[in-house]
């Protein structure tokens, strides 16, 4: 086999769970930090979009001193499972499975999450459940589900008056047509995970006030820090609402290196 | 369906998800299939594209690999400036000795979206294991595109054919009208149309960067179809990659095999894009299978 010169590499593999989860575990480069950090991917197109974002971000904490853990949801990316896999529950246990597999792989010790949009959700979710939990970073988390799912029909219908594709196969009739249920941005909306995002409504949780928290918000709609509780919190504006817009291109993808260094600054803060 | 990640490649450093085929009744080794990036996307594809495609081969009895290469997804980036042109080629070419080191993989077949369909059928062209290519919406692979002054030209002639094309004759001429009534178009796009039709077209005869003529192109590609790799264009009818296509290969475009998908766009985003997509790489598969089963029982004989 030749040898080429190449950056610092990563370690893919699978978590054993119920659905067998994907990940990808990149080492501090620097003397170890005690702290590991799990990195939460948002869903769907944004999912697409951020991966690169998310790579760069998990190469930065290295330098930085962090190992860092990506992993794909259920049924989403190279993670097994289908749409119909899944719930909010779901997901929230897989980013328990993910920390014991990155905890496992590395040692125990102390661990920090990032998530984003629905990945800080998540996060978020599973917090309470994590122990030695030190630092959360939650960029423009989505606690409304009900306006989330709005914002997904939405660039929907954005998509289909910008692209140039048709909603339906060409002389399919539309009873078949909608039959196929609902989807958003090249992703299916099945009905289970509609209403439990129609009931989402995230306030945070005193387990989560426990860590440090670093809010992060880019977009208008974004929900304020925890009510009374914005000691324990960091927060960092940075408002791009470009970042948010649908666009079809192969090249799309978001990188904000701004907020990367952010996230790796605060991190080595609050992470000693 | 059993998945694995696997470290492959040059260094084995990049990464690589597989879909395991079923174990095969005769024993022999499986074809593998190769997905190569499409554009920036690491290897799930445009929507995850590639994780159904691969799961669906390895049921057909694939081997089905979706790579990284070199600075995409989740492999590291080179330290060496190696064009990545070259370097994804050279990457994906040393990925197939290591699949034929541990699986005893001896044909292959390379498929991509975009820029993953030019690089499978570059991949196609040097190398001999590859008897299939499916080219997914390929642009620019039909000339070298590292020659500056005529990619800048074709694409902006492209473009012209494009936006003509959309207007005058396609699924789509209702909902292009009333985006220019409402003028919401892309006037970057529309500029570089425009000045498309300033540009004298210079020849494609000729190569000035890394990749030989259009001309040479087209006969690599009448030798590879001759001698039985199952190279398959697809295009998508919203997408401005058809009108290079035919802009390039004007009347021989009837001798390359394509399929044109109506009603879809570039990366095949409502879902019932991509399950027309699907029957389509799955008949492609099949045939493909078929060529390479029938080639084992001729040697065998």
């Amino acid at each position: 086999m030749s040898q080429m010169p190449l950056a610092p590499w990563s370690e893919p593999f699978f978590i054993d769970s119920q659905f067998a989860l994907y990940g990808c575990l990149s080492r501090a480069l620097t003397s170890t930090r005690r702290t590991a950090v799990l990195l939460c991917y948002p869903w769907g197109d944004e999912y697409q979009r951020f991966h690169r974002a998310f790579r760069q971000l998990a190469l930065l904490l290295n330098g930085a001193g962090f190992t860092v853990l990506r992993f794909d949801w259920t049924g989403c990316g190279d993670s097994a499972g289908e749409p119909a896999d899944w719930t909010l529950e779901r997901w929230r246990q897989d980013a328990l499975t993910a920390a014991a597999a990155l905890r496992e792989r590395t040692e125990a010790r102390p661990l920090a999450v990032v998530g984003l949009r629905l990945g800080a959700t998540l996060a978020a979710l599973a917090a309470p459940a994590l122990p030695d939990l030190r630092a959360l970073v939650l960029w423009d988390v989505v606690a409304d589900g009900a306006a989330y799912l709005r914002e997904l029909r939405k660039l929907q219908r954005t998509m289909l008056a910008r692209a140039h594709v048709l909603e339906f196969p060409p002389g399919e009739p539309t009873q078949e047509a909608h039959a196929r249920g609902e989807e958003s941005l090249g992703f299916p909306l099945p009905p289970r995970l509609c209403q439990e995002l129609d009931a989402l409504r995230w306030t945070g949780s005193p387990s989560v006030e426990q860590a440090r928290c670093l809010w992060i918000t880019t977009r208008s709609d974004a929900p304020p820090p925890l009510a009374g509780q914005s000691a324990a919190h960091d927060c960092f504006d940075l408002p791009s609402p470009d970042m948010w817009v649908w666009r079809e291109a192969m090249s799309r993808t978001v990188v904000p290196r701004l907020i990367l260094e952010r996230i790796v600054s605060w991190l080595s803060e609050a992470c000693p | 369906m059993r998945e694995t990640a696997l470290l492959t490649g040059p260094s084995h450093a990049l990464v690589a998800v597989l879909s395991h085929p079923q174990a095969a009744a005769s024993g022999r080794p499986p074809p593998a299939a190769l997905f190569l990036n499409a554009g920036f996307q690491h290897h799930v594809g445009p929507h995850d594209i590639y994780v159904r495609l691969a799961r669906e081969l390895a049921d057909l009895g694939f081997l089905a690999v979706r790579l990284d290469c070199s600075g995409l997804g989740d492999s590291p980036a080179r330290t060496d400036n190696a064009p990545p042109e070259q370097s994804h080629l050279s990457e994906a070419r040393a990925v197939m000795d290591d699949l034929a080191a541990r699986f005893g993989c001896r044909s292959f077949v390379s498929l991509g979206v975009c820029s993953g369909a030019r690089d499978s059928l570059r991949l196609a062209f040097l190398d001999e294991r590859v008897r299939g290519a499916l080219l997914i919406n390929p642009t620019e692979h039909l000339h070298d595109d590292t020659a500056l002054q005529l990619t800048s030209s074709l694409r902006a002639r492209t473009l012209r054919r494009h936006y003509l094309r959309l207007l005058l004759r396609s699924s789509f001429r209702a909902q292009v009208l009333r985006q220019v009534l409402r003028g919401d178009f892309d006037t970057a796009l529309l500029g570089q149309a425009l000045r498309g039709l300033s540009q004298a077209l210079p020849s494609t005869a000729t190569s000035e960067g890394l990749f030989p003529s259009t001309a040479a192109i087209l006969g690599q590609l009448r030798s590879l179809l001759k001698g039985g790799v199952n190279v398959q264009h697809v295009y998508s009818e919203g997408d401005q990659a058809i009108d290079y296509f035919y802009l390039l290969l004007g009347r021989h475009a009837r001798e390359v095999p394509h399929i044109v998908v109506r009603g879809v766009n570039h990366t095949f985003t409502p879902l019932w894009c991509r399950d027309r997509l699907s029957s389509i790489v799955s008949h492609w598969a099949q045939e493909t299978l078929a060529v390479l089963q029938s080639g084992r029982e001729g040697a065998a004989q």
